[in-house]
């Protein structure tokens, strides 16, 4: 026997044991991944400290979060700015915002809260993004797999994932412009499993100096109108259509939104009316693009967290139906 | 629905079941507004000061339409009511005080005329429809903070 073969004969197992392992890098197997992160944030029970960066704005919240009786309720407490506290039973959002000498109780629909911003659905991101592993990392004392987002096109950005290696938690997410840089970042501080389902967290901190009002300016029902956005940017589909009902103005202003699973996209239709300065242009703030044109009367602005080529689509794709 | 309503603003709904926070989110229409009116009508029981507005002199008038509303209803939520806490009723939520509340108002009042270029927009434009994006597009992480636009709509 030769040498060379002893070689090979002690290089098998390793090679079978790469050839076993490899798989667990696979794309299914990330997407599973994915799927355990998505369900993660939904159903375990923590608490913890995390930090939203954008730009130069880094906020502070501390989260708790409980699933008891296939009921989700989260607490988060805005640290830093303005005192708000933001309660959700699942897809009930309501906020208590402290604004000078009242406070707003403001409501919402469901939204993606940070650590669970991956739909449960990954369908939609499936058709729109490659995921690929970039390896380990520890992230608030705890170990995690590091996976990246890569979109299939240049109508979305890249985001990178942090999952906890134990948990599946959403430990870590951020979001990179096509040069990679970060355009915001999101993720835990310190974050703790809690083994307790009291509920006694579950409730505002009242200033009873203050009056309590309702923001109540917004319709959320469906709305129907004669407005058509003919050939939305691949992987895009309207998820949403609300009212906002603005003091002063005569019309509603509508607001359709969008979104490829993860990023959404806001489109504002108004009627110009009488002495309404026209907006016509676009910008860029950090991660945010916006666009505005005048359409058959129309004031129509579009505001996503996506590329500014997306938003431009958006605004160029908008007919009225006679 | 009007009695647990009346529980609800009364502070004798167990918080545990988390109802008064969430009862505003989750109803619509009616529901919301009697939310609103019961609060309004509370106050009123109890002689607190509130400040006159339109809503509420709609709501004296419909006081004398529906009498019963001020009647105090017992309780019959059994699974709702656990025990009375008084933690909420404490506070004096006048929520018809302002009930057109100043959120949205000026939002999107027109700014200055634009002097820019053409192809970019001024700075604070358009901040107004950045912010109701934030605020309604499922869209997480832009959730916790609040643009100065927020502030210029006060």
């Amino acid at each position: 026997m030769s040498p060379k073969n002893d070689f090979l004969r002690a290089l098998l197992p390793v090679l079978c044991l790469a050839a076993i392992s490899l798989p667990a890098f696979a794309e299914e197997d990330l997407w599973a991944t994915m799927q355990k992160t998505a369900s993660a944030a939904r159903e375990l029970n923590y608490q913890g400290l995390f930090v939203y960066h954008n730009g130069a704005m880094i906020r502070s919240v501390q989260i708790t979060h409980i699933y008891e009786g296939g009921r989700e309720f989260t607490r988060n407490v805005v640290l830093d700015g303005r005192p708000r506290e933001v309660f959700s039973e699942g897809d009930d959002i309501v906020i208590f915002n402290a604004k000078n000498d009242k406070v707003v109780i403001e409501k919402r629909r469901g939204q993606n809260l940070f650590p669970a911003m991956l739909p449960t659905q990954l369908y939609p991101l499936k058709q729109n993004y490659k995921l690929k592993f970039v390896g380990q990392e520890r992230i608030a004392g705890r170990l995690a797999q590091v996976i990246d987002m890569v979109p299939n096109d240049n109508l979305r950005y890249q985001y990178r994932i942090w999952s906890d290696a134990e948990y599946g938690l959403l430990l870590k997410m951020s979001m990179l412009d096509m040069q990679g840089h970060t355009l915001e970042q999101i993720g835990f501080n310190q974050v703790a499993m809690l083994h307790t389902k009291d509920l006694d967290w579950f409730q505002p901190k009242i200033d009873a100096t203050k009056p309590y009002v309702m923001d109540d300016t917004t319709d959320l029902t469906h709305t129907v109108d004669n407005l058509v956005v003919a050939n939305l940017p691949t992987g895009y589909k309207k998820v949403d259509q609300i009212q906002l009902r603005v003091p002063g103005r005569t019309a509603p202003v509508q607001q359709l939104i969008f979104s490829d699973g993860l990023a959404s996209v806001s489109l504002f239709v108004e009627p110009m009316a009488k002495g309404m300065q026209p907006r016509v242009g676009k910008k860029t703030m950090g991660s945010t693009n916006v666009y505005a044109h005048v359409l058959n009367g129309y004031q129509l602005v579009v505001v996503g967290e996506v590329p500014a080529q997306t938003v431009e689509q958006i605004a160029q794709q908008v007919t009225f139906k006679k | 629905m009007k009695q647990q309503l009346s529980a609800l603003v009364d502070g004798e709904v167990d918080v545990e079941r988390c109802e008064h926070i969430f009862l505003a989110a989750k109803s619509t229409g009616e529901v919301a507004q009697a939310w609103r009116d019961y609060h309004v009508i509370r106050d009123v029981l109890r002689e607190e000061c509130w400040v006159e507005s339109d809503m509420t002199s709609r709501i004296m008038a419909q006081l004398d339409d529906e009498p019963t509303m001020l009647v105090p209803q017992a309780v019959t939520v059994s699974d709702k009511v656990t025990h009375i806490r008084p933690r909420f009723s404490k506070y004096s939520w006048s929520i018809a005080a302002s009930v057109a509340a100043a959120f949205f108002v000026g939002m999107f009042v027109l700014n200055q005329p634009e002097v820019g270029a053409p192809t970019q927009i001024a700075d604070n434009d358009t901040d107004q429809y950045v912010v109701a994006h934030h605020n309604y597009a499922p869209n997480s992480a832009t959730y916790y903070m609040h643009n100065v636009a927020y502030n210029a709509g006060e």
